[in-house]
């Protein structure tokens, strides 16, 4: 698509948002898989059409502020990446774009509170749980609530299971055939603490010795992902000094978080990290393609009752880093049936902070995936992404199932199958 | 200001988020799938309904604003670029499947559904919606037959034109009618055949019905690689001179070929030129092609050949040519995607044509094309930074239109003309016949509201200088016959005087005047003007006897698949397409109306123009051809036709089986329609009596008709040889019928034979059914009122046209031409030369 943006004008991302915009053609082939033109049916409400908004506030046509709306509801899913035959970088255009837009819009004081409150609580695991507790504490009171503050306490679980950090090794069983560094995520440790321990175990069992590191956070990806790039900035360059170089990979259980990690190039551009950036950022696996590659040491004993298991395709996994088979082969390895229910490339409307910032669309897309998970007949439903876990299981009671399956971490079926701890 | 009021009384109806009006909604509007143009509507309002879109229409014709359909705005012509000062009526919400009936293999559905939605709803049938663009994922069914759309796998299953069956349509004054039966046989002037195809400019179709094919039991795939496009096209031309018809054959150059892989990364072989042929069918028919076919490409100089019938595998290969398009958005910053045909034998010198200008341009071209309808789809890829280069690309772009003009081709296959070649229709067409689609349009749409702008040529003057050209060269135009002809039609225009155009007058009931109506003869236009074979295509005067058709075209191992009636009788061709008339043998390849490509005619101005082509791939300008199937020689003189032919089948055997009764016959054809068999014709003698014919190459018959035994659940007899062919002889003859009886046809559906019965039986008429119930023969006695079959087709909610008998009115129960019909006679024949269709009534 032709354009008139002045990239020197941009900064040092000006260049690639510009080639993002010109490498789009407007062929429409990203609108069928884009969750919000599924359910909002507008051409603004689809990635075609974000990109020419997008282009029209770059070249200084249109304010940011006129058009927040649709920009806000992109889930950022990158759906349309993997449908678009142009190969037009949308993730990285967006991602830039919330950046630049961030310090040229205006937003009401209820949502600056409430982004405020994410960005303090949500990746900081002492706080959040704080935060959780006090929430469902509180939750009776919810109608009084601050409209804005009402989806967060909806959102939160019905109770918190305890704190379990994670040693800072795990040895590897056996000959020692890697050696990895775990990112341990943030708002996973609150909510589901289970899932880094299985994959410690899991790794273990298959010959890793898998290392902690004890300095990281949050890496950033959520603040990235919403046009907080300078708070982003802050969290990656403490992640990037947190992690060692001496390791095989460095493992992320979370797939948004893994693609976070593997964009922190562009976050750096230009920037004296940036080296270090893409030397992190090229050793950046998600742990179902690391174990898939590394190939099970023994596959798991053969279960009793073989389950059929739907996996659910994290956006952050297959659009964001093209990531589909690993998984589903290291599930069949358990033996169980593995079945992908139908609009797999459709997102559950968990997308990071999303389902806080905009719960309605959230929701809908959070029933559509839940019906389309209960139609598989499935026992289980797996998926790689926090987030998605706990969408999912909130969405799933509703669906009017004959059953309500599990919801599980991928790598938490494998620890099972293994005998768990 | 009209706009002005119109936006008023909009907001008073539709709420704020469906009524966009700020700039910041209306940017994403400003363009289709052609962002080369631009423009920015007052308003698009989300219709969600079909009343709304009436509404919108009506409300747009008060006030005198344009307005444009819109669907997901994936035109690659411009076809659904906004009108400046006008609306926006986007339908991308009416996409629901209202209807999907396996049993009658339709679907009802609304304008907004996209394309391959139909095909996923109608799987869970063993069903599947042929026409597949590439856009298919998103493209709407409205915006596919507003531009005629076509897709890959037209070689063998036809346009979109070819599986429409009937629409609601609203005309740009807010006028409703139905178009189509939803029989698959059509009766009378092909109204909905001219509406399909008409770039928006007739009105919006709210409600469409579209037919549906058995999924083909086996597909096989071959991806065969080339050192060169010409040996690719060798290839192609081998194919067909075997007598091989492929659902689909591909070809992409190595530009294309590397776009796909930067992008979807198909796996493609890295080679100079890549052939994609596919087959698909019933599985003993389509192992019997695939041996043949592999005879043919191993012959071929291909360096590296694949096969496959695996749904991933074939998925992949088709996803890397489908994306082709787009992907060269990684070879290239910028890039003009052309769509223009030529005939299938001139695609070699077309290539090293493009070759040559693509150097002189110093522009790259990369090549993906529909290789067996002879569609190209040069990809001009230029960067629009560098001065000059949009220029030269857009030069380079007109100069290829132009070649394919000078080759006889069509300046576009596919993709329509949209705003993209409003300039190059004039080359092809000649001003008689651009100033004839002119009149259409203002007889439907005197304001012009409905998609201004689009395909029709701003008229010369105002400082645009045409490009007028000849139009495709004819011979025809000095003809003294033609003069004659021309002059015979305005004197009659002069002094008042109703013509009739008669043939051979096989079908007295549509051709012996009635009153002061003067016969107008036209059986001494006779003779074939082309047939070439490896084109399959062929153009004859309209006084040809179809019968001298079928002998040329044998020699050649040839055939035309409509399968005309009363050839034996001495029907000419002119005179089959007038009627509208199919025989039984229909049903594999469609009726006379998917033959017809070409034709020229002498209006009722006495002018000769000329619509359609000859090449089989053609959506410039209105769809005249299919208008005049039917047309009963009521709208104007068929002076010469363009065909598609195909190659005959080698063999031929029937199967006839008695079935007891007329429950137990409708159970059989039922299981022979979901049988997944390729059948030739399916006739019905009540009440039990069944004859199902195949055709394919020598020795593969005898396991496909024991499946057709095996379908029937009847053992039966097997006819094969000149008992076969008399049986099929004495159908299309009408020898059934006795003596003293006037035959009529009727347009009907197969759910809707039993109710026929039980008003036709005690009738005393003699009944046939062909095409599996879609088609009716009546002869009705000579005794009995003709009013009185006019009653029983209306009760049937069916419409009949007479064909043999004394001269009546013709047209027969329900048919809705309504206002559509009316004007565009009005816009053909303004003074009413020719006879009327209701002289009676």
């Amino acid at each position: 698509m032709q354009h008139e943006i002045d990239t020197e004008r941009l900064g040092p991302q000006g260049e690639a948002m510009a080639g993002a915009v010109a490498s789009c053609v407007h062929c429409g082939f990203c609108l069928p898989t884009c969750p919000t033109y599924l359910v909002m049916e507008e051409e603004e409400n689809s990635p075609r059409g974000r990109i020419v908004l997008m282009k029209e506030v770059l070249e200084g046509k249109l304010s940011a502020t006129e058009v927040a709306d649709p920009i806000d509801n992109c889930l950022g899913c990158q759906a349309c990446v993997s449908a678009c035959p142009s190969g037009v970088p949308y993730g990285d255009l967006i991602t830039a774009y919330r950046a630049h837009a961030e310090e040229h819009r205006e937003r009401p004081a209820g949502e600056r509170a409430q982004r405020t409150l994410v960005g303090a609580t949500l990746t900081r695991p002492h706080r959040f749980r704080i935060a959780a507790r006090l929430g469902m504490l509180t939750r009776g009171l919810a109608r009084f609530a601050p409209a804005r503050l009402r989806p967060m306490l909806g959102l939160l679980p019905e109770s918190l299971p305890a704190a379990r950090p994670l040693p800072p090794v795990f040895e590897a069983q056996g000959r020692r055939r890697a050696r990895v560094a775990l990112l341990a995520g943030c708002a996973q440790q609150v909510l589901d603490p289970e899932i880094g321990w299985a994959t410690g175990r899991v790794l273990a069992r298959n010959g890793v010795e898998v290392v902690v590191p004890a300095d990281q956070g949050c890496c950033g990806s959520l603040d990235m992902h919403t046009g907080r790039a300078r708070q982003a900035r802050r969290l990656a360059r403490r992640t990037l000094t947190a992690f060692p170089g001496d390791v095989d990979a460095v493992i992320t259980n979370a797939a948004g978080c893994g693609s976070g990690m593997r964009e922190y190039p562009l976050l750096f551009a230009g920037q004296r990290e940036e080296a270090a950036a893409e030397a992190l950022a090229a050793r950046v696996l998600d742990v179902s393609v690391f174990l898939d590659q590394l190939g099970l040491a023994e596959p798991p004993p053969a279960p009793e009752r073989p389950a059929r298991i739907a996996y659910h395709d994290a956006c952050h996994l297959a659009h964001a880093q093209g990531v589909r088979a690993a998984p589903r082969r290291l599930l069949a390895a358990t033996g169980h049936e593995v079945v992908t229910p139908a609009e797999p490339e459709i997102c559950c409307g968990s997308a990071g902070t999303y389902n806080i910032e905009r719960p309605e669309t959230a929701a809908e897309l959070g029933a559509r995936k839940a019906a389309n998970l209960i139609a598989t007949g499935a026992d289980l439903v797996a998926a790689g992404n926090i987030g998605c876990l706990s969408q999912i299981r909130t969405h799933l009671p509703a669906a009017n199932g004959d059953r309500i399956p599990e919801v599980l971490h991928t790598i938490q079926v494998l620890d099972r199958a293994y005998g768990g701890a | 200001m009209a706009v002005t009021e119109l936006l008023a009384s909009l907001g008073d109806r539709y709420p704020a988020d469906r009524l966009l009006t700020e700039p910041s909604r209306l940017a994403p509007y400003e363009s289709d799938a052609l962002t080369a143009f631009r423009a920015r509507p007052e308003a698009v309002v989300l219709a969600e309904s079909r009343d709304e879109v009436i509404d919108l229409v009506r409300r747009c014709h008060a006030e005198g604003v344009p307005f444009v359909a819109r669907g997901s705005g994936t035109s690659l012509s411009g076809g659904s670029l906004p009108v400046e000062g006008g609306i926006v009526i986007g339908l991308n919400r009416l996409n629901r499947i209202r209807r999907l009936d396996p049993a009658e293999g339709i679907a009802v559905v609304e304008p907004g559904v996209m394309n391959a939605q139909v095909s996923v709803a109608a799987a869970a049938h063993g069903l599947f919606y042929a026409p597949d663009p590439s856009s298919q994922s998103v493209c709407t069914i409205g915006g596919n037959l507003a531009f005629n759309s076509g897709g890959a796998h037209c070689l063998k299953y036809g346009m979109t034109s070819n599986h429409v069956l009937a629409a609601e349509v609203v005309l740009p004054d807010g006028e409703l009618v139905r178009l189509g039966s939803g029989s698959a046989e059509p009766v009378g002037p092909d109204w909905l055949g001219v509406f399909v195809g008409s770039e928006g400019l007739f009105g919006i179709a709210l409600e469409v019905t579209l037919r549906l094919l058995p999924l083909p039991e086996d597909t096989r795939t071959v991806l065969a690689a080339y050192p060169s496009l010409e040996a690719a096209g060798d290839a192609v031309a081998a194919t067909i001179a075997a007598g091989i018809l492929p659902v689909a054959m591909e070809i992409m150059d190595s530009l294309a070929i590397r776009a796909a892989e930067s992008s979807v990364r198909p796996g493609y072989p890295d080679v100079p030129a890549l052939l994609i042929v596919e087959l698909d069918g019933e599985r003993d028919a389509v192992e019997a092609d695939f041996g043949r076919l592999e005879a043919v490409i191993s012959h071929s100089g291909a360096t590296e050949v694949r096969s496959t019938s695996d749904p991933d595998e074939r998925a992949m290969i088709w996803k890397g040519r489908k994306s082709a398009f787009s992907a060269v958005g990684w070879l290239s910053p910028d890039y003009i995607v052309q769509d223009g045909c030529v005939p299938r034998t001139r695609l070699g010198e077309a290539l090293a044509a493009i070759e040559r200008m693509s150097a002189e341009h110093g522009l790259r071209v990369a090549n993906v094309f529909h290789a067996g309808d002879g569609n190209l789809h040069p990809l001009i890829l230029f960067d629009g930074r560098e001065p000059g280069a949009v220029d030269r690309a857009h030069a380079l772009a007109g100069e290829i239109l132009d070649l394919c003009i000078g080759l006889g081709g069509s300046i576009t296959g596919e993709h329509g003309v949209g705003m993209e070649k409003r300039e190059f229709l004039e080359r092809m067409f000649a001003p008689p016949d651009i100033d004839l689609m002119r009149r259409l349009r203002a007889a439907i749409d005197p304001d012009e509201l409905a998609n201004r702008g689009k395909m029709l040529p701003e008229p010369a003057g105002d400082g645009r200088s045409a490009r007028r050209g000849p139009g495709t060269p004819t011979a025809l135009a000095g003809d003294p016959r033609v003069t004659a002809l021309s002059e015979a039609v305005r004197a009659a225009r002069r002094d008042g005087i109703r013509m009739l155009p008669r043939g051979a007058g096989t079908k007295p009931a549509l051709s012996t005047p009635i009153g002061d109506e003067r016969s107008l003869d036209l059986s001494e236009l006779r003779g074939i003007v082309q047939h070439d074979p490896e084109e399959l295509t062929l153009t004859a005067l309209t006084g040809t006897p179809v019968a001298e058709l079928a002998d040329a075209l044998g020699e050649q191992g040839q055939y035309l698949p409509f399968d005309p009636p009363l050839a034996a009788a001495g029907a000419t061709l002119g005179g089959v397409v007038a009627a509208g008339t199919s025989g039984p043998g229909r049903v594999r390849h469609g009726g006379v109306r998917d033959a017809v490509i070409g034709v020229r005619f002498v209006t009722g101005t006495g002018e000769l123009v000329a619509g359609g082509g000859r090449v089989v791939k053609n959506a410039a300008g209105f769809d005249l051809p299919k208008l005049l199937v039917g047309s009963l020689g009521r709208l104007g003189a068929i002076v010469e036709l363009s065909l598609k032919v195909l190659p005959a089948p080698a063999e031929w055997v029937t199967v006839v089986a008695d079935l007891g009764s007329l429950d137990a016959a409708l159970a059989a054809l039922t299981r022979l329609a979901s049988a997944g068999l390729d059948l030739e014709a399916v006739d019905l003698e009540p009440p039990g009596r069944i004859s199902v014919r195949i055709g394919g190459p020598a020795g593969t018959l005898p396991p496909r008709a024991q499946r057709v035994v095996a379908a029937l659940g009847e053992s039966g007899e097997r006819l094969l040889g000149s008992d076969e062919a008399a049986l099929w002889t004495g159908a299309r003859e009408l020898a059934w019928a006795p003596a003293g009886f006037a035959v009529a046809k009727a347009a009907l559906t197969p759910g809707r034979i039993a109710a026929a019965e039980a008003l036709l039986e005690p009738a005393g008429a003699v009944r046939r059914y062909s095409a599996a119930g879609h088609l009716c023969w009546i002869a009705w006695p000579g005794d009995r009122s003709p009013s009185a079959l006019d009653a029983v087709l209306r009760e049937l909610g069916a419409g009949g046209v007479w064909l043999t008998g004394p001269a009546r009115d013709p047209l027969l129960g329900s048919l809705e031409a309504g206002e559509f019909g009316a004007r565009v006679r009005r816009g053909l024949d303004p003074d009413r030369v020719f006879a009327s269709y209701e002289r009676e009534r």
